[in-house]
C-alpha cells in the first residue's frame, strides 16, 4: 500500500508516492524543493537560469547545472551521440522556443534548421566548477535532467525517510528504498497522462523510461514535428516508434537508452538487446516489440 | 694461382661447407620459431566481442489499446526490422546498466503511469 501526492512541475507532471503515509508530508516537501533548486538551474525557458546564463554567456559555475551537464555528457558518451545535449538551438528553430504549453500546436509559417554542429558535445569543457561550451552552441537538457532529478530525489527522499519511494517526473520514473511487497506496478503506454493502454508492469529498483513522439508534437507549414531530434540531421527523429519503454539500474539510464532507441529506429532492438535492457517498443502501427527480459502483456 | 687439392682434401672441403650451411640454416629457422613464440607469448589476447541475438525479442503483436482503425491489417503491416535484426550493433564504451530485476507482469492496478511527457 503506498499514498501519494501530485503536482505540475517542470513543465510536467511530479508523482510522488511513499509506502510510508507518514513520511509523504516530509517526501513533498523535499521534492518539491528539488525539483525547485533544478528549475533554476536548468531550465531552458528561464531567463535567471544558470543554463539560460551558460547559452548566453558560454559559461557557467552553477554546480547543480555542472552535475546535470556531467550526467548528460555521460548519456552522450555512453550512446556515441545518439543522445547529444547540444541541440537546443535546433529546438529552438524548429519552434519549440519556450515552454510546451506557450508553443503554438500550428503554424502555417514553414521552419528551416540549419546543418547541426556534429558531435558539439564532445567539444564542451567542464572542470571541477566550471564549464564552458563552444561558440553557437545551446544546450538542451531534456533528454536527462528530469531522470537524473527523479533518480536523485527518489534515493534522498528514501534515505531521510526510510521509506519505500517512487518519483515520476513527466514519465520518467525511479524508485528507491524498500518497494512494496508487490512491487510497484506502473502503467507504459505513450502518454504518462493516460490511465489507459499500453500494458501494466511491476518494478522493484532501479528506472524506467519513456519516450515519446506523440506528447510534445506541433506543426509548422506542412511539417509535423516532436521533440525527438535526431543529431546526426538536427532533424525530428524518424517516426518508426510511437515510444519506447526501457528498464535500467537507473532512471537516467532507462531514459538515455529510451532516447537512444528512437533516435536508431529499425536498429533499437537490436542495440537495446546488446546492453540486455528489458524495453517494450510500440511502432506507429500500433505492433509491439519487447526485447530481453520485458515480460509479455 | 689457384692451387689444386687432391680429392681427398676436396671432399673434406666441400663436407665443411655444407655442414656449416646446414648449421647456419637450422639455426636461422630455430631463431625466427623462437622469436616467433616468444612475440606471441608477449601480445595479449583479446576476446572478441560476439554478439548475441536474443532469443526474447518477442514477434510483434498489435497493442491492444490500439483502434481497429490505427492497427494495420496483418498483410498489411509495415513493420520495421525489429524482429529480424540485421546490423550487428556497434560496440560502445561505457554501458548503460541493466536494471537488477526486470519489470514483472502483474495484475495489479497501476499506481503512476510511464510515458511520453
Amino acid at each position: 500500500m503506498s499514498t501519494g501526492v501530485r503536482f505540475p512541475a517542470i513543465g510536467t507532471t511530479a508523482h510522488l508516492l511513499v509506502t510510508a503515509g507518514d513520511a509523504l508530508p516530509r517526501a513533498e516537501e523535499m521534492l518539491r524543493s528539488f525539483i525547485a533548486d533544478l528549475d533554476l538551474a536548468c531550465s531552458r525557458f528561464r531567463a535567471d537560469s544558470a543554463l539560460a546564463e551558460l547559452n548566453r554567456t558560454g559559461t557557467a559555475d552553477d554546480p547543480l547545472l555542472l552535475a546535470a551537464l556531467r550526467i548528460a555528457l555521460q548519456a552522450a558518451s555512453d550512446t556515441d551521440g545518439l543522445v547529444d545535449p547540444t541541440l537546443g538551438s535546433y529546438m529552438v528553430s524548429l519552434g519549440y522556443d519556450r515552454t510546451f504549453a506557450e508553443v503554438a500546436p500550428r503554424s502555417p509559417r514553414p521552419v528551416f534548421a540549419a546543418e547541426p554542429p556534429r558531435q558539439a558535445w564532445r567539444r564542451i569543457k567542464i572542470s571541477d566548477n566550471s564549464v564552458t561550451v563552444p561558440r553557437n552552441v545551446r544546450i538542451d537538457l531534456g533528454a536527462t535532467a528530469k531522470a537524473w532529478a527523479a533518480d536523485t530525489a527518489s534515493a534522498w527522499i528514501a534515505a531521510e525517510t526510510g521509506a519505500g519511494v517512487l518519483v515520476n517526473l513527466g514519465g520518467d520514473i525511479a524508485v528507491a528504498g524498500p518497494a512494496p511487497e508487490e512491487g510497484w506496478s506502473v502503467r507504459v503506454t505513450a502518454d504518462h497522462q493516460s490511465d489507459e493502454g499500453g500494458q501494466v508492469v511491476s518494478v522493484e529498483s532501479g528506472g524506467l523510461a519513456t519516450s515519446s513522439v506523440t506528447v510534445r508534437s506541433w506543426q509548422r507549414g506542412d511539417r509535423h514535428l516532436h521533440h525527438l531530434l535526431d543529431p546526426a540531421t538536427g532533424q525530428p527523429t524518424s517516426r518508426i516508434w510511437r515510444y519506447a519503454t526501457v528498464s535500467a539500474a537507473s532512471c537516467v539510464a532507462a531514459n538515455t537508452a529510451s532516447t537512444a532507441a528512437m533516435v536508431l529506429g529499425e536498429l533499437a532492438p537490436d542495440w537495446l538487446a546488446a546492453r540486455g535492457l528489458p524495453a517494450r517498443l510500440v511502432s506507429t502501427a500500433g505492433a509491439v516489440t519487447t526485447v530481453a527480459e520485458w515480460p509479455l502483456s | 694461382m689457384a692451387q689444386r687439392l687432391d680429392p681427398a682434401a676436396r671432399d673434406a672441403a666441400v663436407n665443411r661447407v655444407n655442414l656449416i650451411t646446414a648449421g647456419v640454416v637450422v639455426l636461422g629457422l630455430a631463431g625466427t620459431v623462437g622469436l616467433g613464440i616468444t612475440i606471441a607469448s608477449m601480445v595479449p589476447v583479446k576476446p572478441t566481442t560476439e554478439y548475441v541475438q536474443p532469443a526474447a525479442v518477442e514477434a510483434p503483436a498489435v497493442e491492444p489499446d490500439q483502434s481497429p482503425a490505427q492497427a494495420q491489417a496483418p498483410g498489411q503491416a509495415q513493420l520495421p526490422a525489429q524482429t529480424k535484426p540485421q546490423t550487428k550493433p556497434k560496440a560502445q564504451g561505457g554501458v548503460t546498466p541493466k536494471p537488477k530485476a526486470a519489470p514483472k507482469p502483474t495484475k495489479q492496478a497501476p499506481v503512476t503511469t510511464s510515458g511520453g511527457s
